[in-house]
């Protein structure tokens, strides 16, 4: 069995996958078709909601897999075939050539400054942009290394040019490179290819072919400060600013005529997020949105789409779109329309417009289907083995991620990406960790105490003629030179090749140095290469500085040579000054107890549960009632798979007590929590009051969540019988006496009922559309001659098999859509039986209705499960404003806590439906069992640490740490005449992470961070601040 | 001068020692440069009172309000003191704008008389320039500054200043009877108190001149009110200490010192009254602390006095007097 694993594709949940993979003990091969890892994430302007800057949150884990020493990262690579058996696959790999060695290029970009070929359009830009023929795709991409596009490159096409050849001093140019078949060996593939977004195929009613209506996607770049119009909003006809920016939703999606039966999921958010940056980049723009239903069903995305509006002054029009036409004379668009408020035609006249077009399964899909042997489904996206487990292929061994197998946002991705490693852990367990590599180091480190006589070293980078250019080195190698304890210093064109590795090991032993600087790029790439190299030359990384002198000196300043080399001088003196204050620092080990704690019984327990008892770890499942399963106990049928919810129920319950590495307690809660991540000590108590402790490494939080239940609204207050709930209609269809049914002869359904409010609960809960939907169906099947009415404001499907549900069942039912500002009302007309007459205000019609109904269903949100912050607080973890678990990132970690050591997942986290708990329970064991298979922590040695005798116990730390990972300890101290207790600071090196907030915030300076302490800061300050003093210059 | 002495001749680097990280002394430092006119914020003054910028009396405000982010309510010190000043005083109180601190911290914490001396420079000739007479304060320290500490720059500053603790000033009025204390306490039962005399009203002045017996003697007039006042066993200049001065880092043996003194508070009565905005701040940090002193109300003596004040109009008095 093989201890690796092929992932093809690096958008984010390739990413992701890749990343948990190795920390869970597999070597990764990541294929990526295009020349950079990133995906589509890294073309986005802003992530919804919270308009983090995409590139910048995806940065650093691309980055992340950069430095990894255990993926082997295969960019501008395609798997072409694959042979063998779960646990043995033989794969071949085509590299297509670069025409550059990657080995020698060190991404300066010369290359293309020099490339005198004409300009084309860059893919990375939707093609809005231009590039060389010798080309980066975008700054940030990963690998930093260039490549020649052979059908443009006039020496590849014509024989003549060869200039890069000429200016790369590194002599990467290989014009000779051929394609090369490459043979791997892997346990499993995991196939995470994304999606497409091709605009030119709608038909021509959206207008697409006219120069002022552009893709969302292009509009992302348009957006975007690195992208072509660097962030102003311009339109493509005569690069003006336009005032009016129609955003059609659904432009495509849900559409029979355009072959895309199902909702794109992610079209609503992105839009009001366009529309919110727009307003926020342009005072004279005004955003218009025309849109169908508003889905926006995530953590804080309904209230996202509401602020669009109130605070951002975006209009949105509920519409059906006929035609967008072109005004030839102004390129302007008009778009005619049927406004669903009013019934009426008519048109809007605007300057540009964005389409939100289809999200649709990769156009090689089927290519790469008939390699892989997997199945597509109906939609063409990968299909999933089982509704119940979105993650597994048609082909054994071969595993699903991401957009690839249908639409899903970015969390739900990076959820997807984990899960799908710990079941390639179960899959590949007995090859854990058989090819992974960790570094060895041969030279004993030197000892160096802060006593001894700094003795610095410093290379000073010419990155080609990056920094070069710009600033100038030789002087600033002299000024250097001259600076006291500087021993060595000298500059060279490449820091970061491996013979300058050898040159740094050389001379920090020629030199008995003690210090050692770079100054060249940024350290967020390169410091652990430099650390590692110091620490093979015996030198302790932490007394390793990196001064970056390339984004702060020679980019910002590339108009100013000899600002950019005086500050790299600034910059360079306060490093030697830093450095002398370095002191060597430990990293230490510490075990983790390899167990796992769920808490919470339902389906997301028990697929926690699980997932990490078949990865071989010990599990504690609490759960608080008599019996396992959760709300899955109160369900009836399960959509849209229309199965029994008892069928799904018994078997997984099976599973989770016939499992010996599960241990289940029923009838139990938590009654206190100590420790630290690897290390927790837990106190259960069972409905006889007797304890439990338990040892346990990592703690899964699935508490779920309940019902709505709607006190007041609609009549409803329990006793009314005839007025109930989503989840009482369950019930009673559970029961085998089905009588009831035959009396009734119309049923109402009120779906929001008591959500998206202006106040309350006011976000989208996400499933009671689709539940309302199968209870209808289910109903109308049991009694045909029952009528019902379904009040809604926006039916919620997205996903790809919900909305075809949907659509297959409006036939069963008369919609009547009302709004927020138009409640219905129901009022009881007869006592018994119960009768009501309900009054509403039809949209669509634009006209008051009143009709008697015998039955009233009230389709309520979920909301947090009871008593969440009793555990919340014993734990150390946030709720959000909501009542749910808030997670560490909405975006990029939505199954970690701030914490770590603790994950979450299922409703306990946010509504969501049984195939994304099981999605986000198996996501939430692989990122808890990537801590036990690894059976230890190193933490780092920056870490803050308390000088005891300063520390007066105020608190003010433990309040400020972000991850908890302060506490205070008190002891009883005797004085003259009193005792009393005393509070003392105590930092826990596992869960600190350096950030220095506490350091900061500590009233009396009794907190310092490591490698970061005052004096080291304060040696930085006082070497800028006095020498410039010193010439006179004012600062 | 210890610490001043210390920071001259040892290597010892004082300001390490400042609490806040230095916060509060670096103000005072940058207050000390001759271009820096600070701008403070008067929020706490009430819209009905009148305040002036020029007269004879001054309300000294010293750093209460700097503070008011950090420990809630300090302000209502300087409210209170403001109020009753205004209610006695005709015309306008004066209270400065650009008030700059008395640098008693950086005089006594750091012992750097250079600053100190720059201070001293620029109030004189903030209280000159605005035609001061009588400088009031509610602030120890800021008062053992003036009265004792100027002087000794300045030797005719106590001719051209009369310096002026809020007790004083009050017992001096009410001896010339200007004033009486009014307002039962309301419950039925008597009420008991006590008194933490701040070091720089204490034994940090000569005998003669303790701010400690006069304030007993107006004690004594509350007990018709219905208050009883009793004293701790460490009492007048013999007092325990509050734990620290001049935004000194406090430790655990500054806390053991100030359990002692709450220990000595709570068996003396149920409230405890002092008159330096500092040992409020250090007394009542150490009520989060410890549950069993959390109980004791502590109060500024303005705080206290501010109700139970009230103006005998002058007919009476001249009718009085006949």
């Amino acid at each position: 069995m093989e201890g690796a694993v092929l992932v093809i594709g690096a958008g984010i949940a390739g990413i992701q996958t890749s990343l948990d993979l190795t920390e869970l003990g597999f070597k990764v091969y990541l294929v990526e078709k295009t020349p950079s890892i990133g995906g589509r994430m890294a073309q986005l302007d802003k992530t919804f909601p919270t308009n983090d800057c995409s590139l910048c949150i995806l940065a650093p884990k691309m980055v992340e897999v950069y430095r990894n020493p255990n993926i082997k990262l295969m960019t501008y690579h395609e798997v072409t075939s694959i042979s063998g058996e779960p646990g043995n696959f033989d794969v071949t790999v085509l590299k297509k050539p670069r025409y550059i060695d990657e080995e020698k290029c060190k991404g300066c970009g010369d290359c293309a400054t020099k490339c005198p070929k004409i300009q084309v359009p860059n893919l990375f830009d939707m093609n809005l942009g231009k590039r060389k023929s010798v080309y980066i795709p975008f700054p940030q991409a990963v690998p930093p290394i260039y490549l020649i596009d052979p059908e443009l490159c006039l020496k590849l096409t014509k024989g003549v040019c060869g200039v890069c050849e000429k200016v790369c001093e590194a002599k990467a140019i290989d014009y000779e490179q051929k394609p090369q078949e490459i043979n791997i060996k892997v346990g499993a593939v995991v196939v995470a290819t994304g999606f497409d977004m091709p605009a030119g195929e709608l038909s021509s009613r959206w207008g697409y072919r006219f120069q002022n209506v552009v893709s969302a996607l292009e509009y992302e770049r348009i957006l975007c400060a690195s992208g072509p119009f660097g962030g102003h909003v311009l339109r493509l006809s005569d690069e003006e600013e336009p005032e009016k920016i129609a955003f059609i939703q659904c432009a495509g999606s849900r559409d029979l005529h355009e072959n895309v039966p199902y909702c794109s999921s992610v079209c609503c958010m992105y839009t009001a997020k366009e529309a919110i940056i727009t307003t926020e980049h342009s005072e004279n723009t005004k955003c218009f949105v025309f849109r169908h239903d508003i889905r926006a069903y995530g953590k804080n995305f309904y209230e996202f789409t509401q602020r669009a509006q109130d605070e951002y002054g975006v209009k949105y029009f509920q519409t059906k779109i006929s035609i967008i036409e072109e005004d030839p004379e102004t390129n302007d668009l008009l778009i005619h329309y049927e406004d669903l408020k009013t019934g009426k035609f008519n048109d809007f006249r605007a300057n540009l417009v964005v389409l939100a077009t289809p999200l649709v399964p990769k156009k090689e899909i089927r290519e790469l289907a008939n390699i892989l042997n997997i199945e597509l489904d109906k939609y063409e996206f990968f299909k999933e083995k089982s509704y119940f487990n979105k993650s597994l292929s048609s082909r054994e061994g071969i595993f699903l991620c991401g957009f690839c197998q249908g639409p899903m946002d970015i969390p739900e991705t990076v959820a997807d990406a984990s899960g799908v490693a710990s079941q390639v852990a179960t899959l590949l367990y007995s090859a854990k960790f058989t090819q992974v590599r960790e570094k060895e180091y041969d030279v004993d480190e030197k000892e160096v105490n802060p006593f001894d006589e700094p003795r610095i070293g410093v290379l000073i980078c010419h990155c080609g003629i990056n920094i070069g250019k710009y600033v100038d080195v030789p002087n600033v190698r002299d000024y250097i030179k001259s600076l006291p304890n500087v021993v060595y210093c000298e500059d060279n064109l490449y820091s970061c090749s491996s013979d300058s590795q050898e040159q740094i090991k050389e001379k920090i032993k020629e030199h008995n140095l003690n210090r050692f600087i770079v100054a060249s790029c940024t350290p967020r790439t390169h410091e652990p290469l430099f650390q590692e190299t110091c620490q093979e030359a015996g030198l302790n990384k932490y007394l390793f500085e990196m001064v970056n002198i390339r984004d702060q000196c020679s980019w910002v300043h590339m108009t100013e040579k000899e600002a950019a080399t005086e500050k790299s001088m600034d910059l360079i003196r306060m490093a030697v000054s830093k450095s002398k204050l370095l002191k060597p620092q430990k990293e230490e080990k510490i075990e983790v107890i390899p167990t796992a704690l769920v808490i919470g019984g339902g389906v997301s327990g028990m697929t926690a549960s699980l997932e990490l008892a078949n990865q071989r770890f010990k599990t504690y499942l609490i759960e608080k009632e008599k019996k396992l399963g959760g709300n899955l106990n109160n369900l009836n049928i399960l959509y849209p798979i229309q199965e029994d919810a008892s069928i799904f129920l018994n078997n997984i319950i099976d599973k989770v007590e016939s499992n010996n590495n599960i241990e289940v307690h029923l009838e139990s809660t938590i009654k206190n929590v100590k420790g630290y991540i690897g290390n927790y000590d837990v106190s259960i108590i069972d409905s006889k009051d007797k304890l439990t402790e338990i040892k346990t490494g990592a703690i899964i939080v699935a508490t779920g969540g309940q019902e709505f239940k709607p006190n007041g609204l609609f009549q409803y207050d329990g006793k009314n019988k005839q007025i109930m709930t989503q989840l009482e209609v369950e019930q009673k269809l559970q029961d085998t006496d089905k009588s009831w049914l035959e009396k009734l002869k119309r049923v109402t359904f009120i779906l929001c009922a008591g959500a998206r409010q202006k106040e309350g609960i006011t976000y989208c809960s996400n499933i009671c559309c689709g539940t309302s939907i199968k209870n209808i169906n289910i109903l109308k099947e049991l009694n045909p001659n029952l009528e019902i009415v379904v009040l809604y404001r926006d039916f919620q499907m997205a996903k790809k098999d919900f909305e075809e549900y949907y659509r297959n069942r409006r036939k069963d039912a008369i919609f009547l859509r009302y709004d927020l500002e138009n409640l219905p009302k129901v009022a009881k007309v007869a006592k018994s039986p119960e009768k009501y007459k309900v009054e509403v205000f039809d949209t669509n019609l634009q006209d008051n209705l009143d009709f008697e109904t015998d039955l009233i269903v009230l389709a309520t949100p979920m909301v947090p499960a009871d008593n969440l912050k009793d555990l919340a607080m014993m734990l150390k973890v946030p709720l959000d404003r909501t009542g749910f678990f808030l997670e560490a990132h909405v975006k990029l970690r939505p199954l970690d806590f701030a914490t770590d050591g603790i994950f979450l997942c299922g409703v306990a986290q946010w509504p969501k439906n049984i195939q994304d708990s099981i999605s986000q329970a198996s996501g939430a064991a692989g990122r808890a069992s990537r801590f036990l298979s690894a059976g230890e922590i190193t933490t780092s040695g920056l870490v803050a640490e308390v000088t005891q005798s300063k520390c007066i116990g105020c608190g003010d730390c433990e309040e400020v740490c972000p991850y908890k990972a302060i506490e205070l300890i008190e002891t009883t101290k005797d004085f003259e005449d009193v005792s009393i207790i005393v509070k003392k600071s105590s930092i826990n090196s596992a869960l600190c992470k350096g950030c220095g907030t506490c350091a900061a915030t500590c009233p009396v300076g009794a907190i310092s961070v490591k490698h970061y302490d005052f004096d080291q800061i304060g040696a930085m300050i006082d070497s800028y601040f006095l020498e410039k003093v010193k010439n006179g210059g004012s600062t | 001068m210890a610490r001043y002495k210390m920071r001259q001749s040892i290597k010892k680097n004082v300001d390490e020692l400042i609490a806040h990280k230095g916060v509060y002394t670096t103000i005072t430092e940058i207050m000390s440069q001759p271009y820096i006119n600070p701008d403070r914020s008067l929020e706490w003054v009430p819209k009905n009172i009148k305040i002036a910028d020029k007269g004879n009396v001054l309300y000294y405000v010293g750093c209460i309000p700097y503070f008011n982010y950090e420990f809630d309510k300090i302000d209502s010190i300087a409210l209170s003191t403001l109020q009753i000043l205004s209610k006695i005083e005709k015309e306008p109180i004066v209270v400065f704008k650009e008030e700059i601190c008395c640098g008693h911290d950086v005089y006594w914490g750091q012992g750097k008389l250079e600053i100190f001396i720059e201070l001293a420079k620029k109030n004189i000739k903030m209280f000159e320039k605005a035609g001061i007479s009588t400088i009031v304060t509610a602030c120890a320290e800021c008062y053992r500054t003036f009265k004792v500490d100027y002087p000794k720059l300045f030797e005719d500053f106590n001719q051209k200043f009369e310096v002026k603790h809020i007790i004083e000033y009050i017992y001096d009025i009410w001896k010339e009877g200007k004033i009486e204390f009014v307002g039962k306490n309301e419950s039925e039962e008597e009420i008991s108190f006590t008194y933490h005399d701040p070091c720089r009203l204490s034994r940090f002045l000569s005998d003669d001149n303790a701010i400690t017996d006069n304030t007993r003697e107006i004690f004594k007039e509350f007990q018709k009110l219905g208050y009883k006042f009793t004293e701790m066993e460490h009492n007048k200049s013999n007092s325990l200490c509050c734990g620290v001065n001049s935004w000194m880092n406090c430790n655990e043996k500054s806390k053991a010192l100030r359990y002692k003194r709450m220990l000595e508070a709570k068996s003396a009565g149920s409230i405890l009254l002092t008159a330096c905005p500092k040992c409020k701040i250090h007394l009542s940090c150490l009520q989060d602390d410890y549950k069993d002193i959390s109980s004791i109300e502590i109060s500024d003596f303005s705080e206290f006095l501010v109700n139970h004040i009230k103006v005998i109009d002058s007919n009476k008095i001249s009718e009085v007097k006949k």
